[in-house]
């Protein structure tokens, strides 16, 4: 399955990757903002993305409801430092199938993805 | 000739049949033109009714009917006289033939050329032309005149197919190929641009009224009313409906339509046709001449087509060739017998066509002639630009309404002024069409004009404003401001809940599209729905990237725009208030500080202004040293902390010594705090926290009082007298602190200063032995000097007495604090130690009374009952031990129970300040 | 700020040092900032909005981030450049999580990353602004609060 990665910190990006290598997942692409992220969509059309929410140029709530307007099927975790319950009930709502905050373990991200790719 | 009134009412009224053609071919011509020449065509058939009479009269009618000379021209009856009734009425049938010929020609010609060359051509024509060929074929009716040369020959035209059609035919021919097309009737590439009629309803009137008249046209030829006549009208008929039935099958599919020239031009063609023969054709010979005549009218038009002559109502293809063709049908057609001209019938063909050959060239060659002569001395044709105007306005000056209509939409649509209105006629159906038109106009000016005005607004306007639907879209339309206050482009048909949801709190949110909806709601009442609009006031968080925040105060007005009882829109006003809001909140601010100022002043307000300064500056240095002990992670916490410790209560002393309490009280709170800490086995850096919030809070205090005594007036640092008074303030303060101390436990103190000035310390050494006195000071009134009542019971003096003396010796200052007070309580001091494990067992058996006072300095020991501001925290001392060391001197002690206690401080002298007093 | 405010930005950060590399973070003694207060190599400003306004930054020198860095991306080496991205994470991680204290209308705003002491900074941040040094695997670093 193909995955992006879409976070602002280059770090993260990183972290995300090596978490998820173990996993059969092809990295695709990783963007640093909501706007890169539409474009890689768009290139590469890929399964699942990982989404953080507080970005530049585009925030991650709006970058994920036109993800999912162009492809619904997309799987988008949401990986964001805003941990506050409405913050993560916006993301679902808007579609995402899962919620993640941060501070996460490679375990806690593991675990999501393999939720994530589960749920059919 | 035999006077039969019978013969001569049929002459009369055919003649008024034949007049009554006149009207038809007015009706026929301007009804198949433009209405912009329509006047001109109608007014050309009335004209050249009343010249080619006058001129038939003067000479037309002698060359025609007078006595013939050889057979080629008449010559009397010039300036006619009626000499009998026959002839009158003979005169006036023949005046109306010659007009009908004359008519022909303004149809041909129409909308192209000049009224007064038409009428020269009219006269040349009625009094040239058309009479002397009529000679040639009708000369010798009036008895004892003689034959023309072509009735001698045998040729018959009875009611003149040639005579009167085919000659004005030929005219016309002649008259077109000199004058040309009308503008545009042909494209480049020959393709044909239809010219519609302006009234065609007009027209049929107009064929009909012809068909009419042609009843006496020829039906009148007979000249008699005998048993011919009906015969004739009734095969007139049959032709003419043949003409019509046979054009219109051939032109039907060719055209693909049911032209209406097929069939008017087709019953033309027809009676045309059967003009020449009918007096002498069957009634089928007549429906075969009639249809022929209207097949050849049909193919000639084609023909005329394609050589671009443009014949404007199919005067040549009815009048010319429908006209030799029943020239030809006397030949090929003609009872013998009737014609009675002695032929066979190929002679009579042969002359037949003779005829038509004569009549082309002399009408035909000598109109052209003459035309272009006169062409080139006075050019018969209009300019373009007349042409384009139309000859009713450029010949006539005379006005149609749809012309002024025409006029007005014209200058409209090059100008695009459209305040001019149309003229209105109100009787006529075009004044009502530009009537309506007019109000039309009147709606879209005041529509364009609103539309601007409004534009003008949106682009003006300092608040957004905008139409919102029911979808919740904002319109296309909106103030140029609302960009700048939404800080967003392109606005139209974007979803203001989309726009400010990234602005907004997410409650604020589901309350707008509640509100959005029942303002909508046609059931719910404005002033209800109005109440509710959660955006009355609200503020807006935009990120504008690089870590700041820009805070927007809006309000949002809305309104129902409603129409026929449907709400259509919401007007929403957008107001920025930011500035207005920000600068109240800062005016609040700005209220709420000065409140607390003033408090603040309140309570500063009897200190002097530079002990004050002082004391700040100090307070100040205090609070910086306790935070940057804490900022030290160097130490250990505890260690920290009891630093921390001795500084706030140094502080507080310096507050309760200038009275400053709701200083004092926040240092307390603090040092109780603090104290509460250090006395835990463990150091709970949790415990920190509030701690340090504290000290933000006196922090803000220390900052606003700064603010303050940098805005106080007189402010000034001082004159040379700073320091005398300086001593005095510190004297002044030391009273007023024994007296509030003495008051605070219930005793009776009196101090004594006269032998202390502080003028002789040095500036460095001024505030450590203020402090060090303070502490004396306050450890002297609450432990020393006892309540009057034990004083009585011991004989001493009910008041007690401190004094604070100095002494000066060579090099050292020596201070001396005594009070008369109980002395120390040896026992009780060295008990304490030993409980706050200061000492061991070991030492404390073994220590003297002379060590014993030594011990108050240590960190902890405090003999007090409990501990409030002022004793008890068993940091008193310590801090004067600090001091001391700081000055570099020293401290003794002499006690004695019952009697008082002394301190006598040891100061070295420091040099430069001597120096300086010198 | 008050009390539980604070406690809850320490509690925050001592967890979030936590459950990264299961080392414990210990607050130092909490401060108010003043002129003399040092920042260390790298720090992550973060303007707040909303209910509250001001800033929080975190700072920290550069072995602290290359060794939180480390655990995040178990064990490889960081670049210098990683390390502005890294403070600005952290920066974002701490005030994204205080929303669960303050709510949703806590705006945060991108974190913005200074190297060396810069005087900016204290432009958007409220006084007074309460500095709370963490010790973390014998090294320092501190977040200041500059809240309403």
């Amino acid at each position: 399955m193909k995955l992006l990665i879409v976070d602002d910190s280059n770090i993260m990006q990183k972290a995300i990757g090596k978490y998820l290598k173990e996993f059969n997942l092809e990295i695709v692409g990783y963007a640093g903002n909501g706007e890169e992220a539409l474009v890689m969509c768009e290139r590469y059309k890929p399964e699942i993305v990982t989404l953080d929410i507080t970005m530049p140029k585009m925030d991650g709530l709006t970058c994920l409801e036109k993800i999912l307007k162009l492809y619904p099927e997309t799987k988008v975790l949401v990986i964001s430092a805003l941990k506050d319950s409405a913050t993560g009930l916006k993301a679902l709502k808007l579609g995402a199938k899962g919620f993640l905050p941060k501070p996460f373990t490679p375990q806690d991200l593991q675990e999501e993805i393999e939720f994530i790719c589960g749920d059919k | 000739m035999e006077t039969n009134l019978l013969d001569i009412l049929w002459i009369i009224v055919a003649s008024c049949l034949v007049f009554i053609m006149q009207a038809g071919f007015a009706m026929v011509e301007s009804g198949l033109t433009r209405s912009k020449n329509s006047i001109n065509v109608a007014i050309k058939n009335l004209t050249d009714l009343g010249v080619s009479t006058i001129f038939f009269w003067i000479v037309g009618f002698g060359l025609m009917f007078g006595s013939s000379f050889k057979g080629y021209v008449g010559n009397s009856f010039f300036l006619f006289k009626a000499e009998n009734t026959w002839i009158a009425a003979f005169f006036l049938f023949q005046a109306m033939f010659c007009s009908t010929s004359a008519t022909i020609v303004s149809g041909a010609i129409a909308e192209r050329v000049k009224y007064g060359a038409y009428i020269v051509a009219t006269i040349f024509l009625s009094a040239v032309i058309y009479p002397v060929f009529g000679h040639w074929v009708w000369g010798g009716i009036v008895p004892g005149t003689g034959q023309g040369w072509l009735a001698s020959l045998g040729f018959v035209d009875f009611a003149g197919s040639t005579v009167v059609h085919s000659l004005g035919g030929w005219v016309s021919l002649a008259f077109l190929l000199i004058v040309g097309q009308r503008s545009g009737r042909f494209k480049n590439d020959g393709e044909i641009v239809e010219i519609s009629g302006s009234n065609i309803p007009m027209v049929v009137l107009g064929v009909l009224i012809l068909w009419f008249g042609w009843f006496g046209f020829n039906g009148g030829s007979t000249l008699s009313m005998n048993n011919s006549v009906a015969s004739i009208i009734l095969k007139t008929t049959l032709s003419a409906s043949a003409g019509m039935i046979c054009t219109l099958a051939i032109g039907w599919p060719m055209l693909k339509k049911p032209d209406v020239t097929l069939v008017m031009n087709g019953a033309l063609a027809g009676l045309v046709a059967i003009t020449a023969p009918v007096h002498a054709v069957t009634e089928l010979q007549s429906i075969i001449i009639g249809a022929v005549g209207g097949a050849f009218m049909l193919i000639s038009s084609f023909g005329l087509n394609k050589l671009k002559i443009d014949d404007a109502v199919g005067a040549i293809p009815v009048h010319l060739v429908a006209g030799i063709w029943g020239t030809l049908a006397v030949g090929l057609f003609g009872d013998l017998s009737i014609l009675d001209t002695g032929l066979s019938r190929i002679n009579q063909i042969i002359i037949q066509g003779a005829g038509v050959l004569s009549c082309g060239v002399w009408a035909f060659g000598l109109s052209f002639i003459f035309l272009k002569i006169l062409n080139a001395f006075y050019p018969l044709r209009i300019g373009l630009k007349e042409e384009i105007d139309g000859l009713n306005k450029s010949e006539h000056g005379a006005s149609t309404e749809i012309f002024d209509l025409y006029t007005v939409l014209h200058h409209q649509a090059s100008t695009g002024d459209i305040t001019e209105r149309a003229p209105v006629e109100p009787f006529t159906e075009v004044g009502q069409i530009a009537q309506i038109y007019n109000e039309v106009l009147d709606k879209l000016e005041e529509n364009t004009v609103e539309k601007s005005d409004y534009l003008n607004i949106l682009e003006n306007v300092s608040d957004g404003m905008f139409l919102l639907n029911n979808k919740g879209e904002i319109g296309k339309h909106y103030s140029k401001s609302l960009e700048s206050i939404l800080e967003m482009d392109q606005l139209g048909g974007k979803q203001l809940y989309e726009i400010l949801k990234s602005y907004m709190l997410d409650s604020n949110m589901d309350d707008l599209k509640d509100f959005i909806s029942l303002a909508f709601d046609v059931n719910t009442r404005w002033r209800h729905v109005d109440r509710v609009n959660p955006l009355r006031e609200i503020d807006l968080y935009i990120n504008r990237g690089s870590g700041d925040f820009k805070t927007k105060h809006l309000e949002f007005d809305f309104k129902r725009i409603e129409k026929g009882g449907e709400i259509l829109n919401l007007l929403v006003l957008i107001r920025d208030v930011t500035d207005e809001y920000e600068l109240n909140l800062e005016i609040e601010k700005t209220r709420e500080k000065s409140h607390v100022e003033m408090e603040l002043l309140y309570k500063i307000l009897h200190v002097e202004p530079n002990i004050l300064r002082e004391f700040f500056s100090y307070a100040k240095k205090d609070l910086v040293t306790m935070n940057n002990i804490f900022q030290d992670s160097e130490k250990s916490s505890r260690e920290r902390l009891e630093q921390a410790f001795r500084i706030s209560h140094g502080l507080k002393g310096d507050a309760e010594l200038l009275n400053l309490f709701f200083i004092s009280e926040k240092a307390e709170e603090i040092e109780i705090m603090m104290q509460k800490m250090i006395k835990d086995e463990f150091i709970n850096r949790d415990d920190f926290i509030p701690l340090t919030l504290k000290f933000g809070e006196i922090q803000n205090t220390f900052d606003k009082i700064e603010s303050l005594l940098d805005k106080w007036a007189g402010f000034k640092i001082g004159s040379g007298n700073e320091k005398l008074d300086k001593s005095r303030y510190f004297k002044d303060h030391l009273v007023k602190m024994t007296n509030r101390l003495a008051e605070k436990y219930n005793k009776s103190v009196n101090i004594n200063l006269e032998k202390l000035s502080l003028e002789k310390l040095d500036e460095s050494q001024t505030k450590p032995v203020q402090d060090i006195l303070v502490q004396l000071l306050r450890n002297s009134v609450y432990h020393g000097i006892e309540s009057s009542d034990t004083r009585v019971n011991l004989g001493k003096k009910d008041t007690g007495n401190i004094s604070i003396r100095m002494e000066e010796s060579e090099d050292t200052l020596h201070i001396v604090f005594s009070d008369d007070g109980a002395g120390l309580n040896l026992s009780k001091i060295r008990d304490k130690a030993l409980l706050e494990k200061i000492i061991t067992k070991e030492q404390y058996d073994k220590l003297s009374d002379n060590i014993i006072p030594r011990l108050i300095f240590k960190q902890g020991l405090s003999t007090a009952g409990g501990s409030d501001s002022v004793a008890g925290k068993g940091v008193g001392m310590p801090l004067v031990n600090n001091l001391i060391e700081k000055l570099d001197g020293s401290i003794g002690i002499r006690t004695k129970s019952n009697v008082g206690c002394q301190f006598i401080l040891k100061i070295p002298i420091v040099k430069n300040s001597i120096l300086r007093q010198v | 700020m008050n009390e539980s405010e604070l406690k809850a930005f320490i509690k925050i950060v001592t967890e979030y040092f936590e459950s990264i590399t299961g080392q414990p973070a210990k607050m130092g003694l909490p401060f108010i900032k003043d002129d003399n207060t040092d920042v260390f190599d790298f720090t992550g400003v973060i303007g707040v909005s909303g209910t509250r306004k001001g800033a929080i930054y975190l700072s920290a020198p550069r072995e602290l981030l290359q060794e939180f860095g480390g655990y995040i991306l178990e064990g490889d080496e960081l670049q210098d450049s990683e390390l502005y991205d890294l403070v600005g994470e952290m920066t974002n991680t701490i005030s994204g999580n205080m929303r669960e204290h303050f709510g949703a209308s806590f705006f945060i705003s991108v974190p913005i990353i200074v190297k060396g002491k810069i005087d900016d900074i204290q432009l958007k941040l409220n006084p007074p602004v309460y500095i709370i040094p963490i010790e973390w695997q014998f090294s320092h670093c501190h977040l200041a609060i500059g809240l309403e």
